[in-house]
């Protein structure tokens, strides 16, 4: 049975391995994250069957609970505030590893007991990475979260300059239906680009890129579009208005 | 003694250089989800959970198996909904991209 086990978790490390490289794809990307999540089940349950585990209640219960708190934070997460929340999750993890690795030290280190060298090993190196990961992931978070607070727009001395000034930036700042004093559900800095004169967006597509909103500022009627790399753009425009 | 070490460190040699191989040349498109699918991986540690939980050696080791077991469950359920809810939208072109 032993072997088996080991069998599984050998199975789940390949998924794993041909998942990563499925994401890796456009066109492969959902299959590979279904592939690694199938290596995942197989290695829960190859451990369900392991001699080792004398009772099941309390795996079941905090099974039960990580798995719907889990569910309800991915689902309940804004499109925009994803990355945030993979660090959040990821920090979890890391505390999942801090707590194994202390209950292990709990139960072998006794007096008189010897502790094997690998096993020394995996306790301090768990221990050190779960709680780098824990706390590190866990302090970004609270530290963005106080960033989230509503901006007063003029606190900045470019936005008072803005009025009549043709202004460049990110797609990702330029957003006229989320200007920084309305409760905006990304937490940069963002300029308020439709009060310009004028305004041109250099982009490669009218794609609304990974975000999946729309921007209102792309349909303004102020609004030129110049397709292609910004920066090649730019770049261009430069080398032609040097020429005249 | 510390032929075991040795193993361990083979292991984690040969998954560094896996690792290393499968993430270059990535399209920036996918960073981001590439970045959740590794997080969502990363919750194998929800194995030594239950391990830690199931065998129940002290009392103490128990509480920490089970709060383990919740953290890893979060990151291993939550890091692959969020993982497929952002490659959701790659399955169609948006209307309007030239």
């Amino acid at each position: 049975m032993a072997a088996l086990i080991e069998l599984a978790y050998l199975a789940a490390a390949i998924l794993f391995i041909i998942g990563l490289k499925r994401l890796a794809h456009p066109a492969t990307a959902r299959r590979g994250n279904v592939a690694s999540a199938v290596g995942m089940l197989i290695a829960i349950v190859a451990t369900l069957v392991d001699r080792q585990i004398l009772s099941f209640p309390l795996i079941l219960v905090g099974g039960v609970i990580g798995s719907a708190l889990g569910l309800w934070m991915a689902r309940a997460v804004k499109m925009t505030a994803m990355p945030q929340m993979v660090g959040i999750m990821n920090g979890f993890g890391g505390g999942a590893s801090l707590l194994v690795a202390a209950a292990e030290w709990h139960r072998l280190v006794q007096p008189d007991a010897v502790l094997e060298l690998n096993t020394a090993v995996s306790i301090y190196a768990s221990t050190l990475v779960g709680a780098v990961t824990f706390s590190g992931s866990m302090a970004t978070t609270s530290a963005r979260l106080s960033q989230c607070r509503p901006l007063n727009p003029n606190r900045h001395p470019v936005e008072r300059a803005r009025r009549r000034v043709p202004r460049g930036g990110v797609d990702h700042v330029v957003r006229a239906d989320q200007t920084p004093s309305s409760s905006s559900p990304t937490w940069r800095w963002i300029l308020d680009a439709d009060r310009a004169a004028n305004v041109i967006v250099m982009k490669r597509s009218m794609n609304p890129g990974f975000a999946g909103v729309e921007n209102e500022l792309f349909y303004n009627p102020k609004t030129a579009m110049l397709f292609g790399n910004a920066k090649d753009s730019l770049l261009r425009l430069i080398a032609e208005v040097k020429a005249v | 003694m510390i032929e075991g070490l040795v193993v361990l460190l083979v292991i984690f040699v040969l998954a560094m250089i896996v690792g290393f191989e499968i993430i270059t040349k990535v399209p920036t498109t996918l960073h981001t989800p590439l970045m959740s699918g590794s997080n969502a991986i990363s919750g194998i540690t929800i194995i030594g959970s239950m391990l830690v939980a199931g065998m129940g050696a002290t009392r103490l080791a128990q509480v920490f198996g089970v709060i383990a077991v919740v953290f890893a469950m979060i990151n291993v359920v939550g890091g692959y909904v969020v993982t497929d809810r952002m490659l959701q939208m790659f399955k169609r072109k948006p209307e309007g991209e030239q």
